[in-house]
C-alpha cells in the first residue's frame, strides 16, 4: 500500500513538476520572442505596399534590415496595392488555415472583428506584458483599430501603424485668380458657393475619381460626421438610424446636389483615384479632398508643390457644433494570425516589433512623412505636412470608415456601391432603398 | 472468359494505370471542387477559415434566383451570347475563309488577328479602358476631332453601354482565336469537293453557303459550345474593364458569384451561383450537341 502511495505521489509530483516547466514555457519563453532560437522560419506577409510608390523601397529596406538582423526569419510578402483587389486577395488567403498568411494589414473594423472572433488573429496583450516599452511607442490614434470589445472580445489585437484625417486641399493659385480666399472656406455652405463661381468662371472645382468607390464612400463618411458628430457611426452601426432614414437622405443630397451642379467631377466614374490626384497636381482642378497620407506622396518636380502653391485646410463642417469632428485615425494595422505554428507566430511577433521601433520608424517617417500611430522622435516633412500635422492637433474627435463600425462585414462594400449610384443618377432614395434592401438581402 | 483470363487482366491493369492519373486529377480538381461547393450551396458560411457553417437548405438558392443582381448579371451573360454569335461567329468565320484563301500574305494575317488574345486579357483590358475613357480617351479625341462631342459619353459607366463595350472588346480579343477553329475545319475540306463545286457552277458566295459552312458544320458546334459557357463564365475581361461595375451594372454571373464570395463574404451564394452556371452550362452543351447538331439519319 505504501508503495503504491509513494508510486501515486511520486507520479503526481512528475506531472505537476511537467506542468511548472510548460507553465514557465508560457509564462517566461513563449512572449519572449527575442530571446527564442529561429531556424528557417518563414513568414508571409499579405499587404498594399506598393513597389512603383515612394514607401515600396522604405518597406522592403524594413524587410531586408530585419532578415539580416534575424538571419532564421525569411519575409516573403504578397503585395497588392489596388485596395479593392487586395481586399479581396485577402478574403481569399483568409478562407482556409493552411492559405492564410503569418501577418496582414488591414483598416480594423467589422472585417478584421470577423476574423479577432473565430480567433484567429494573436492577442498581443501578452507580448506588450513582456516587453511594457514595445506599448509605449505608440500613441493613442490607433487605439481603435486594436480594441474589440465591441464586438465581444476582449484583448488587444493587431500592431497600429498609420494614421490619417480627411483634410480639403486646394491650389492656391487657382482661388486667388477666381477671389476666393481659402480662409473663408470653414462651412459646406461656403465650399458649395466657391464651386459655383468656379464653375461659373469656367474652372472645375473637383476632379473625382469615383471609379475607385471609396471616394464618395470616405466623402459621406466625412459628411456625416461634419453634421451630426462624430457619434452617428455608432449609431448608423446598431440601426439606431437608418440608411434610408431623413438624417442620411440628407448627405446623400449633399452630394448628389454637387454631383448635378458638375462641382465634383466631369467624368466621376471614368476616373479613378490616381487620376483624380494626378489631375489636381498638374492644376487641372481647385480642390481634392484625401486623407492625410496626400501630403507625403511623390510630389517631387511638381511645380505646385515646389512653388508651395498647395496648402491643406479642415474639412468644411456642416454643423458648427462639429467643426472639430473628423474622419481619420489609425489607418493601417497590422495583425497577426494565429497559424498554430509557434514559430511562425513569434517570428511575426518579433517583425512587428522591429517594425515598431524608434529607428525603423524614423527612417520610414523621414521617406513618407504621413501621420504614424507610432511615435516618431524625428522632424521630417514639408510645409503641407506641418500644415495637416496643425490640423490634426486641434482635432477633438476622427472616426474611421463610417460602414466599419457597423456589425456586419458587407456593409463597406454595399455603401460604397449604393453611393456610387449617385454619379450614375439616382436619386436620394433609390441610395437609401439600395442599401436597406441589400442589408436585408444578406441578413 | 476472356475477362478471366490472365493476358486480359494484365491488359486492363496496364491500361487502368495509364488512365489513372487523369481519374484522379479529374477526381482532386474537378469532382472534389465541385461536390465540396455543392455542399457549400446548401450552408451559411462568412468565408473565415474555422467559422461555423451553417445549414440552410435550399435558402441560397432562392435568395439567389430571386435577386435583381443575379438576373441582371444573367442579362450581361445573354449580350455576352448575343454577341457571341451575331458578332463573333461571322467574323472569326470570315477571316478563317481568308487566312485559308490563296491571297499573298496569309502568314501575316494570321499573326495580326492573333495578336489581341496574345496579348493577354488584363492589358487588353486596359488598353480599351484607356481607349474608352470620357476624357482622354482616342475615341472621345476622335469624336471631339469631328465635332461630335455630344456623343461622347462615359461609355464603361453608362450601363447596357458598358456591358456592350466589354463584348465588343472581347470580340475583338478573340476573333483571331476563334479563326483558329474555323480554319481548321476549312482546310480539313478535301480539293476535290471544291473542285466538284467549281464545275458546278458554285462559286463566291454560293460555295461558302451551299458547301464550305455545312462542311465546317462540326466546328460550328464546338465554337458554339465554347461560346456559350465561356460566356457563362466570362470574368476576366469584365474584371479588367469595370470590375462589375459601376453597381454591379456590367457584372456578369463569373463576376457576381466572385464578389458574393469574397467582398460580401457570403460563401454559400456564392456556391449557388457556381452550381447554378454549371448546370445551366452542361443543358445547354447538351441541348447543342444533341438537339441542333444532331446527325440526321
Amino acid at each position: 500500500m505504501k508503495k503504491k502511495l509513494l508510486a501515486a505521489v511520486l507520479a503526481a509530483a512528475m506531472v505537476a513538476s511537467t506542468g511548472c516547466v510548460v507553465m514557465a514555457a508560457d509564462g517566461d519563453t513563449d512572449y519572449d520572442v527575442e530571446n527564442r532560437e529561429y531556424k528557417d522560419v518563414t513568414i508571409t506577409l499579405h499587404t498594399r505596399w506598393d513597389a512603383a510608390d515612394i514607401t515600396g523601397t522604405l518597406y522592403q529596406n524594413i524587410v531586408d534590415g530585419f532578415m539580416k538582423k534575424y538571419p532564421g526569419i525569411k519575409v516573403e510578402s504578397i503585395n497588392i496595392p489596388t485596395e479593392s483587389e487586395w481586399l479581396n486577395s485577402e478574403s481569399v488567403l483568409m478562407a482556409d488555415k493552411s492559405s492564410m498568411p503569418n501577418i496582414i494589414v488591414e483598416y480594423g473594423g467589422s472585417r478584421v472583428a470577423g476574423y479577432v472572433q473565430e480567433d484567429l488573429i494573436v492577442d498581443m496583450d501578452p507580448y506588450y506584458e513582456q516587453y511594457p516599452e514595445w506599448k509605449e511607442r505608440f500613441n493613442s490614434i490607433g487605439d481603435g483599430m486594436t480594441d474589440y470589445t465591441a464586438y465581444g472580445v476582449e484583448g488587444t489585437y493587431g500592431v497600429p501603424w498609420s494614421a490619417y484625417e480627411v483634410m480639403l486641399f486646394y491650389n492656391e493659385d487657382i482661388l486667388n485668380e477666381n477671389g476666393i480666399d481659402p480662409a473663408s472656406l470653414k462651412s459646406w455652405d461656403d465650399l458649395m458657393d466657391a464651386c459655383a463661381k468656379l464653375k461659373e468662371n469656367g474652372v472645375q472645382p473637383f476632379e473625382m475619381g469615383e471609379k475607385d468607390d471609396y471616394r464618395f464612400g470616405h466623402l459621406h463618411s466625412v459628411l456625416n460626421y461634419k453634421t451630426y458628430g462624430c457619434e452617428i457611426a455608432e449609431k448608423l452601426g446598431s440601426r439606431e438610424i437608418s440608411y434610408d432614414g431623413e438624417e442620411e437622405k440628407k448627405i446623400y443630397d449633399m452630394i448628389k446636389d454637387a454631383v448635378d451642379k458638375g462641382y465634383l467631377g466631369t467624368n466621376l466614374l471614368g476616373n479613378d483615384d490616381g487620376q483624380e490626384r494626378s489631375i489636381f497636381n498638374t492644376g487641372g482642378c481647385a480642390f481634392i479632398t484625401m486623407g492625410t497620407w496626400f501630403c507625403a506622396e511623390d510630389h517631387d518636380a511638381l511645380e505646385l508643390f515646389d512653388s508651395q502653391k498647395v496648402h491643406a485646410i479642415r474639412f468644411p463642417y456642416v454643423d458648427e457644433k462639429y467643426e472639430f469632428h473628423d474622419m481619420g485615425g489609425g489607418n493601417e494595422a497590422y495583425y497577426i494570425v494565429d497559424t498554430g505554428d509557434a514559430d511562425e507566430v513569434a517570428a511575426s511577433v518579433l517583425f512587428m516589433k522591429y517594425m515598431t521601433s524608434e529607428d525603423v520608424v524614423n527612417t520610414f517617417y523621414e521617406g513618407y512623412p504621413a501621420p504614424m500611430s507610432v511615435n516618431v522622435t524625428t522632424e521630417a516633412g514639408d510645409y503641407l505636412t506641418a500644415e495637416a500635422n496643425e490640423i490634426i492637433a486641434e482635432t477633438k474627435e476622427v472616426r474611421g470608415d463610417i460602414e466599419n463600425y457597423d456589425s456586419a462585414t458587407h456593409m463597406i462594400n454595399t455603401v460604397r456601391q449604393a453611393l456610387q449610384g449617385i454619379a450614375m443618377g439616382n436619386s436620394s432614395d433609390e441610395v437609401g432603398k439600395t442599401i436597406t434592401d441589400l442589408i436585408a438581402e444578406y441578413e | 472468359m476472356f475477362f478471366k483470363s490472365a493476358k486480359y487482366r494484365k491488359a486492363f491493369l496496364k491500361s487502368l494505370l495509364f488512365v489513372l492519373p487523369g481519374v484522379i486529377i479529374t477526381l482532386v480538381f474537378v469532382i472534389y471542387p465541385v461536390i465540396n461547393t455543392a455542399w457549400l450551396s446548401l450552408n451559411s458560411w462568412n468565408g473565415i477559415g474555422g467559422s461555423p457553417i451553417k445549414w440552410v437548405g435550399l435558402q441560397n438558392y432562392i435568395k439567389t434566383l430571386t435577386s435583381v443582381k443575379f438576373w441582371n448579371s444573367m442579362l450581361n451573360a445573354l449580350y455576352f451570347v448575343i454577341g457571341g454569335f451575331i458578332i463573333l461567329m461571322p467574323i472569326a468565320f470570315g477571316l478563317a475563309l481568308l487566312v485559308t484563301s490563296k491571297l499573298k500574305g496569309t502568314k501575316f494575317f494570321k499573326a495580326a488577328y492573333l495578336m489581341p488574345v496574345m496579348l493577354g486579357t488584363t492589358a487588353v483590358g486596359l488598353m480599351w479602358s484607356f481607349m474608352l475613357n470620357a476624357n482622354f480617351g482616342v475615341l472621345a479625341q476622335f469624336l471631339k476631332a469631328i465635332g461630335h462631342s455630344e456623343w461622347i459619353i462615359n461609355w464603361l459607366a453608362t450601363p447596357t453601354v458598358n456591358i456592350w463595350c466589354v463584348v465588343l472588346v472581347n470580340e475583338w480579343m478573340y476573333a483571331g482565336y476563334n479563326m483558329l477553329i474555323f480554319a481548321a475545319g476549312i482546310v480539313a475540306i478535301p480539293d476535290d469537293v471544291h473542285e466538284a463545286a467549281l464545275l458546278d457552277g458554285c462559286t463566291g458566295i454560293k460555295k461558302v453557303i451551299y458547301i464550305t459552312a455545312p462542311l465546317c458544320k462540326n466546328m460550328f458546334m464546338v465554337f458554339s459550345v465554347l461560346c456559350i459557357t465561356g460566356c457563362l463564365k466570362a470574368f476576366d475581361i469584365v474584371w479588367a474593364m469595370t470590375n462589375g461595375g459601376p453597381m454591379d451594372s456590367s457584372a456578369t454571373p463569373a463576376v457576381l458569384l466572385y464578389t458574393q464570395g469574397f467582398q460580401y463574404k457570403l460563401m454559400g451564394r456564392s456556391g449557388s451561383i457556381s452550381i447554378i452556371l454549371l448546370v445551366l452550362g452542361l443543358i445547354l452543351s447538351l441541348l447543342l450537341n444533341n438537339v441542333i447538331f444532331k446527325e440526321r439519319d
